[in-house]
């Protein structure tokens, strides 16, 4: 037989506006936020403290990086082609029937604060749609939805890895242009 | 305290919900850029009706070698002799091919020029004189990716002394329209 429980508001309601800050601050991931909160609500703040941060590292064999903060690099392959190669160096061009594959290398290196997470999972998408080009990242294909490049990287260490573009030698002059983004997403084991 | 239980547990649970959304991730964004370039790039094939090139076939440096010719003696197969009332010539069928990568260029232009100057002999590629002075035009509207043959041929004066050595280089060059 089941019997109804009358939940007065009165006890609910404090516990609802206090979960619903803890999730506020994990969402934000902000440190340091200085919000009027429980001992309890400070202690699931220091667990997203330890932030994990990942930085562009520049490959001994692949071209170098430039540009912005350790977390938003660019990568220039400079001018390609399937007949003259390229100019750029550690940049290498492959030729195959119908196209060529322009590849580098780079490195990711991934720091936890906390110490929590010994591994992450890495994500990758493209910024933006692009039908002309292939991108590959250690072999996989990445487009617009995120995927799953690496199910166990090790933090605290920089690990190096491969892109390569694919080039349809049926692209004309008006697409000569390659220009897109790579998003890593980082989320540690 | 039933109320007092309930109440604890939903806490709880929401306290577990919080802990997993409150994983912190990470971010980067790597921008990539390239500019690609059109290009074009030719190659000499053997002819199925001409000499068959002694090296370089499929590539951009290629030998034609006619072997020994004469005015009225026999020649190696894919050789074709025409003999005139001072000088013979001997021709052969030399494919170029021209493909092109990442460029709308509807055809292409082919120049050829001696690579040094032959006052004994004369010679042509595909019909037309070519000389050291300046690059012939053998073709400006050519078609990509065919094998076109474009016969090479030398006119030898029977003034040339037997066992004459006769060599020179030919270049081409390819332009794209």
């Amino acid at each position: 037989m089941l019997r109804g429980v009358d939940i007065g508001l009165r006890y609910v309601l404090p516990f609802m506006l206090f979960g619903s800050s803890l999730i506020t601050s994990g969402m934000a991931q902000r440190k340091g936020t200085n919000n009027r909160t429980s001992s309890t609500a400070l202690s699931m703040k220091s667990q997203s403290e330890g932030t994990i941060s990942v930085d562009f590292i520049s490959a001994p064999d692949g071209t170098a990086l430039t540009g912005g903060a350790s977390g938003q690099r660019s990568l220039n392959l400079g001018t390609v082609s399937h007949a003259a190669g390229t100019q750029t160096p550690n940049v290498h061009v492959q030729n195959l029937p119908g196209r060529f594959v322009v590849s580098t290398r780079f490195g990711l290196s991934l720091q936890n604060g906390s110490q929590h997470a010994s591994s992450a999972t890495i994500m990758a998408a493209l910024a933006v749609p692009d039908p002309a080009y292939i991108f590959r990242f250690d072999g996989i294909t990445l487009e617009t939805v995120p995927q799953l490049v690496q199910g166990k990287a090790r933090i605290g260490t920089t690990l190096m890895h491969r892109l390569e573009i694919e080039v349809p030698t049926s692209l004309t002059e008006k697409n000569s242009q390659l220009h897109n983004a790579i998003i890593f997403q980082i989320i540690p084991n | 305290m039933k109320k007092v239980s309930i109440v604890t547990i939903f806490a709880a649970l929401m306290m577990i919900s919080s802990a997993a959304v409150a994983q912190t991730t990470a971010s980067g964004t790597l921008t990539v850029s390239a500019t690609v370039n059109g290009s074009i790039q030719l190659v000499f094939n053997s002819d199925a009706a001409g000499v068959a090139l002694s090296s370089g076939a499929g590539t951009n440096a290629a030998t034609l070698a006619f072997g020994n010719v004469s005015a009225f003696g026999t020649v190696v197969a894919g050789v074709t002799r025409t003999t005139a009332a001072s000088n013979f010539t001997v021709s052969s069928a030399v494919d170029v091919q021209v493909s092109k990568t990442n460029s709308a260029s509807a055809n292409y232009t082919l120049k050829a020029q001696l690579g040094t100057a032959d006052a004994t002999n004369t010679w042509s590629v595909g019909g037309v004189a070519v000389t050291s002075a300046a690059q012939s035009t053998l073709t400006a509207t050519g078609t990509y990716t065919a094998n076109s043959n474009f016969p090479v041929a030398i006119t030898v004066p029977f003034t040339s002394a037997s066992g004459t050595s006769i060599s020179n280089t030919i270049n081409y060059v390819a332009t794209a329209n």
